[in-house]
């Protein structure tokens, strides 16, 4: 019907305006997309909606994106185009005409001569329609005032589900668990240095900072020399707040029995193994004339003997050593940037502990069994003090 | 009662059941394979509904999606039992499966050939794709390739 001249330049403009009606569409979706994460995301900060209804109501929308893709572009549209470079409707009078009519041959000629000239004019673009133009305007407002709202309430941009009431609790969280002393207010504490065990997890920052994680194993086995030197009956090395000179006589040591503060450490002859005078009779065996503490001292030389078979070790304690290795290495890593809070004391962990694991708690309730040992020599007792009234 | 409304329920009722009743996985499948199994049942499910109550348009529905949404949270995390992240990739894997899959029914159809077997064969590229690229790579070939497909007909429509 119509020449290749004509027949190229309508393919040409008929891709053209596919490409734009199926960008249009695509484009409108996701603008609309957009603005509909920002307004769940706004329902969520205010907290009309919970994180489940926020990402089925995302999924939702996402799932429109086959709607989208096949919504068909207005057919008006089109003859439009084709009007726009066709003026005298000469290519439109030839598609329509049918095979072997009379006019055929002149609307073909004529044709190829629209198409020569229409291909030297270049179309101009038609106006977006009105209601696409409001969607677009709404659209673009909604993600503006949203995100307008997200940095005077929130702080930051908000994409994604955001809740007011999670954020809030991790900063009070943080800032009661952490005061800065330098700053009274914890709110306005920025930028608190982040814990090692955070960056370790990224096997990327561990490849990339050996020195740090060499710094990180030195410790690590500063811990572990503590255990060691305990094993071998060596002198630890002198912590921030003990006395540090070799040799030198012992601070008070406890009285026998080991019930004295644990803060009675021992010197370097006294966790020789060959305990001294000075060094507190320990309770039971392990003690420095009991045979059976030198076949602890021989277990000691084997790998996998525990702790509390080191010499000395029923005279200290276990826990004070962990805490001052614990507080020597977060002193130095922090310095005087964290301190622990003074609102925390033991007595309020153990009550959190307590309330924490409290629900974890096995309870079995057993019938109480009496021991009949005990039993007849309470009988007994009872009879022999009856006996004596 | 109406015939789309009709249709909307025949796609929902299977899935709805299935998403109440199916249990929780113990060893999860990956986000592709997921997704693909949730665009083939909608597909089915959408199938047997337009033969039964009959095609409004004779066009390919887009819309069978949108109605098995409410419940493909539900699925796509029982199958792949995702985090929330994972599971708005499972979300955008299986809208692009969907939209990629019949734009693929779709040219077909217009080629004269028959629409499912052009479903079922860019479904399994796509999932295959997908296993070996990664969500994202999947994610933004499926939408493509949705895109691609759907420009290609629309070009062959026009003269």
């Amino acid at each position: 019907m119509i020449g290749p001249r004509a027949y190229s330049m309508l393919r040409r403009r008929a891709g053209a305006w596919t490409r734009r009606s199926l960008a249009g569409s695509l484009a409108l979706w996701g603008l609309l997309v957009l603005a509909a994460s920002n307004l769940l995301s706004a329902a969520g900060l205010l907290g009309w909606i919970g994180r489940a209804g926020h990402d089925g109501l995302l999924l939702l929308v996402i799932s429109t994106f086959p709607l989208a893709l096949f919504r068909p572009p207005d057919p008006r549209s089109g003859l439009v185009e084709l009007r726009t470079v066709d003026r005298g409707a000469v290519l439109e009078s030839a598609l329509a005409a049918a095979p072997g009519d009379a006019a055929e041959p002149l609307l073909r000629r004529t044709g190829e001569g629209a198409a020569e000239a229409a291909g030297r004019i270049r179309p101009k673009r038609r106006p977006t329609p009105r209601g696409t133009r409001f969607l677009l305007l709404a659209a673009g407002g909604i993600i503006l005032v949203s995100q307008g709202t997200f940095l005077f309430v929130a702080g930051r941009p908000v994409i994604g589900y955001a809740s007011l009431q999670e954020s809030r609790g991790r900063a009070e969280e943080g800032a009661e668990a952490f005061a800065r002393p330098e700053s009274p207010d914890p709110a306005e504490g920025d930028g608190l240095p982040v814990p090692e065990p955070a960056r370790d997890r990224d096997p990327e920052a561990r490849l990339e900072n050996p020195a740090e994680r060499a710094r990180r194993e030195a410790e690590f086995a500063d811990l572990h020399g503590l255990l060691r030197q305990d094993r071998e009956g060596l002198a630890p090395e002198p912590r921030e707040g003990e006395a540090a000179e070799e040799g030198n006589a012992p601070p008070p040591a406890a009285p026998a029995g080991g019930d004295g503060p644990p803060g009675g450490g021992s010197g370097g002859t006294g966790r020789a193994g060959a305990p001294g005078p000075d060094a507190p009779a320990p309770e039971g065996s392990g003690g420095a004339g009991d045979p059976r503490g030198t076949g602890g001292q021989e277990r000691n030389q084997g790998p996998g003997s525990g702790w509390s078979d080191s010499p000395g070790a029923q005279a200290r304690n276990a826990m004070k050593d962990y805490r001052s290795a614990f507080e020597k290495i977060l002193t130095e890593r922090t310095g005087a940037a964290v301190t622990a809070g003074q609102d925390l004391s033991l007595a309020e962990t153990e009550a959190a502990v307590r309330l924490y694991f409290d629900s974890l708690r096995l309870r079995v309730e057993v019938d109480p069994q009496e021991d009949p040992l005990a039993a007849g020599l309470r009988a007994a007792w009872q009879r022999l003090r009856g006996g004596i009234r | 009662m109406n015939r789309r409304i009709l249709r909307a329920a025949a796609v929902l009722a299977p899935l709805g059941t299935a998403a109440l009743l199916m249990p929780l996985a113990d060893r999860p499948l990956p986000a592709w394979a997921a997704s693909s199994l949730l665009a083939m049942a909608v597909r089915i499910l959408d199938g047997a509904a337009g033969r039964a109550f009959g095609r409004p348009d004779p066009s390919f529905l887009p819309e069978a999606p949108l109605w098995a949404a409410p419940f493909a949270v539900r699925i796509l995390s029982l199958l792949s039992a995702p985090g929330f992240p994972d599971l708005f990739t499972a979300s955008a894997l299986w809208a692009g499966f969907y939209a990629a899959a019949a734009a693929a029914e779709c040219a077909a159809s217009f080629r004269g050939r028959r629409g499912f077997p052009a479903f079922a064969a860019a479904l399994a590229g796509l999932a295959a794709f997908t296993a070996v690229a990664g969500s994202p790579a999947g994610t933004a070939g499926a939408a493509l390739t949705a895109a691609g497909l759907v420009y290609s007909a629309r070009r062959r429509l026009a003269p």
